[in-house]
């Protein structure tokens, strides 16, 4: 019963070594890039409905709480994109990591967690196609501008269980690097092509706390999560230096059990990133906004597929990104679905979950497709 | 069994899935620019500035290739340049030896014929009813022989064979009968060998090249010989090569002395040493870099030749006897056309580009400028010094500042 296990972990080995920092979208580009989504395949298929009940996320340290033994996780998300303007389109790939974490118990009513997850998503490449003058005569070129990188969230957690509400504590630390690359390749031989790399660095430290409390015991629960960032920092191998302020993030949400097989659940944030806006305009970026997210989302339990049996999930989730296309902002909407597989005499699971949404703003729509594959082991 | 069917189903599952993940895992992050808003906030800001000055010192000298050691032999009977080529054959023996036993041989009794193999290499294809002259000269050729020292013995009375060349031919191995007794060896100093210089005439002025013996494709002269009796009967073919071979021609090369000078036979070189703005080395990616120099006088050679000059950045500097970098993707290339006047531009961007890759201590910031190819190149060009005030070297450079990327 061990080999599927071995298998799955593989495949997912072999896309973490040669691509483990390669995430992408094309509008990774603007502002400190996409904001990431450190949800588990089981939240995405609720998409982010249950995202504060959820022990393997990281947005709400209290659900942590709930895991009653060591348990390992960890989450792959290819991703299809495509991504169209007024004039131009281009299919794109991407493979994301969003989520590694392992928890256990000190306790019997304490546990910790230690979690790795996508923060900011910055990995890009555009290309651009245009004609300069030089020395009197026009000369085609292509520009490529590339980004590789992001910054991930290392999460330190510790939460006390009571008899029905969950309290805990979180550090966090903001790391990562993206590599820059900017080159030109002119047409003829005429001029020799240009490229230039850097590689700018990130740093920061964040703090959050949150709770989890079973207000009707085994029909609702309500959590709420605030984090609380102090300053990323960037340093470019070529001196320049800026610092950011990270927004203050607050989430609150409920999970609803009104049958005994169903579950609803949805939850509501909101980043302050309006608190960058002086330092990303001074970088020449366009001003941030606070941004809101809403997910919901329905799990029914034991389906019968024929072959076997899964929770069945679904769900709906929109989203602000802080960050705007020059003076468009930026939304974003997706649709979900999921389920589980359980192994190894249920110490094994395999979440599935489907994601097909857009970003938009102003003449640019970006449509993505995302199957996340999570694994959790409890040994 | 049942359970086995449902495991296998299983199996089948994950092994698509685990080939999705596969999949998946190929990268592809290219997406169009759409400026300003999907694009980098910095664009790449281009320069363009002519530096006058930036050669500080030059030198140039003859020498470096010597005619008889070029593959090519020019022969000319143009007005600028009258050359003829000259080759002296590998002796011919006097007897040979059918069997591998024999040590007596076999004597000549007789020659039956003689024939001449010259490969033509180049030719003006406006020069009509061309034909080559055939002169037969004394054996004492070598490298000390000049135009001055043969010139006497260029005259019609010395003309042993007249070769034809069809007006259609251009590049071919020409074969032609030579009168076996005008092309007898040298029997006075008993060498066997034979000497014979090479001109040419049409209904214009013109010149061709002919391969040397350097080339590969060497003159040969074929002697098809009888045994003396009474061993007339037997046959053989003496096939001989140069075993010397050259041109000579008036007016012979000016010293390289004054002035910027490149190519020509005896080639000649120029050293430039630069003196650059700091930060057009260290600090700047050059996109373009031409080195413009005024020429004093057209430029000289064959008509309508066309070469190229190299810019060989210089390891070592000792005059000139400097030491080059042979690596050609760090050197910098112009191209000239003999009657060429005015400027003449060589790239000069990939040796900047090399100089920004190594300190200046270690590298010295010069170049020498050579022909390509040097070997078999008449074309010279000659250009005005580095302290000629308004006519001296120039560069035109276009480059890009160091980029400014986008932080955070």
């Amino acid at each position: 019963m061990m080999r599927p296990q071995v298998l799955l972990t593989a495949s997912l080995l072999a896309c973490a070594a040669p691509a483990a920092l390669a995430q992408g979208s094309g509008l990774g580009i603007v502002g400190l890039g996409i904001p990431g989504r450190f949800v588990s395949a089981r939240d995405a298929g609720t998409a982010g409905g249950v995202t504060l009940f959820d022990p393997e996320a990281t947005l709400n340290p209290a659900s942590i709480g709930r895991w009653r033994a060591a348990a390992g996780w960890a989450t792959a998300a290819p991703s299809r994109l495509s991504l169209e303007s007024a004039d131009t389109s281009s299919e794109l790939r991407s493979m994301r990591f969003p989520l590694f974490g392992f928890a256990s118990r000190l306790r019997p009513r304490i546990a910790i967690a230690a979690t790795v997850s996508d923060y900011l998503d910055r990995s890009y490449e555009i290309t651009r196609r245009d004609t300069v003058d030089l020395r009197g005569t026009p000369v085609g070129y292509d520009d490529i501008s590339r980004s590789h990188g992001g910054v991930s969230d290392l999460r330190l957690a510790a939460a006390y269980t009571f008899d029905r509400v969950w309290l805990a504590l979180a550090v966090h630390a903001y790391a990562g690097s993206s590599r820059l690359v900017a080159s030109r390749r002119f047409d003829g031989d005429a001029y020799e092509d240009f490229i230039e790399v850097s590689q700018t660095d990130f740093s920061g430290m964040g703090l959050s706390a949150g709770t989890i409390v079973s207000v009707l015991p085994g029909r609702l629960d309500a959590g709420a999560s605030v984090r609380i960032g102090d300053q990323l920092t960037a340093k470019n191998t070529t001196g320049r230096s800026a610092s950011v302020p990270l927004p203050t993030e607050i989430a609150f949400g409920v999970h609803a059990t009104p049958a005994p097989s169903i579950g609803v659940a949805a939850t509501v944030q909101r980043a302050g990133w309006s608190r960058a806006r002086a330092a990303l305009v001074a970088a020449g970026q366009g001003p941030p906004r606070d941004a809101w997210s809403v997910g919901i989302g329905i799990e029914i339990q034991n389906v019968d597929f024929g072959l076997f049996h899964s929770p069945l999930r679904l769900g709906w989730r929109t989203r602000q990104l802080p960050f705007p296309i020059g003076t468009a902002e930026l939304d974003e909407r997706a649709f979900s679905g999921g389920l589980s597989l359980l192994f190894a005499q249920n110490r094994t699971t395999v979440d599935l979950g489907f994601e097909r949404g857009s970003r938009s703003g102003g003449a640019v729509t970006e449509r993505f497709s995302t199957l996340f594959v999570g694994i959790t082991v409890r040994p | 069994m049942a359970r086995t069917s449902v495991w296998l189903s299983w199996k089948s599952a994950l092994a698509a899935l685990v080939t999705l993940g596969s999949i998946a895992c190929q990268e592809r992050l290219t997406s169009p620019g759409r400026c300003p808003e999907l694009c980098p906030p910095n664009d790449l800001e281009i320069e363009d500035t002519t530096l006058v000055g930036v050669v500080v010192s030059d030198s140039s000298f003859r020498g470096y290739v010597l005619p008889h050691e070029s593959p090519v032999m020019v022969v000319s009977a143009m007005d600028s340049f009258t050359s003829v080529a000259v080759i002296r054959f590998d002796a011919r023996p006097s007897r040979w030896f059918p069997t591998g036993g024999d040590t007596a041989g076999v004597r000549i009794g007789a020659v039956d014929s003689v024939t001449l193999d010259v490969r033509l290499l180049q030719r003006d294809t406006a020069a009509k009813n061309l034909e080559l002259l055939v002169y037969r000269i004394p054996v004492d050729q070598d490298s000390a022989t000049t135009w001055d020292s043969l010139v006497t013995l260029i005259d019609d009375s010395r003309i042993i064979q007249v070769i034809p060349v069809h007006d259609t031919v251009t590049v071919a191995n020409i074969v032609y009968k030579i009168p076996p007794a005008a092309i007898e060896p040298d029997t006075i100093t008993d060498s066997g060998m034979v000497a014979i210089a090479i001109g040419v005439r049409a209904d214009r002025r013109t010149a061709v090249t002919l391969f040397s013996g350097e080339s590969g494709a060497s003159p040969r002269l074929r002697f098809y010989v009888r045994g003396e009796a009474p061993n007339d009967t037997l046959r053989n073919t003496f096939n001989l090569g140069p075993r010397f071979d050259t041109f000579v021609g008036t007016p012979t090369p000016r010293d390289a002395g004054f002035g910027i000078v490149v190519g020509n036979l005896p080639a000649a070189r120029a050293l430039l040493r630069f003196e650059l703005p700091q930060y057009i080395v260290d600090s700047t990616s050059v996109l373009r870099a031409s080195l413009q120099l005024r020429l004093q006088q057209p430029v000289s050679g064959r008509p309508n030749e066309t070469f190229s000059i190299r810019a060989v950045p210089v390891l070592r500097d000792f005059g000139g006897k400097s030491v080059l970098i042979p690596d050609t993707s760090v050197q910098g290339r112009g191209t000239v056309t003999v009657g060429d006047t005015g400027t003449v531009v060589i790239e000069m961007s990939r040796v900047l580009r090399f100089w920004r890759a190594v300190s200046g201590d270690s590298i010295p910031r010069a170049v020498v400028l050579r022909a390509d190819p040097e070997d078999a190149t008449l074309g010279e060009l000659r250009a005005a010094r580095g302290g000629a005030g308004a006519s001296a070297p120039t560069m035109r450079v276009t480059f890009i500042r160091p980029y400014r990327f986008g932080v955070p």
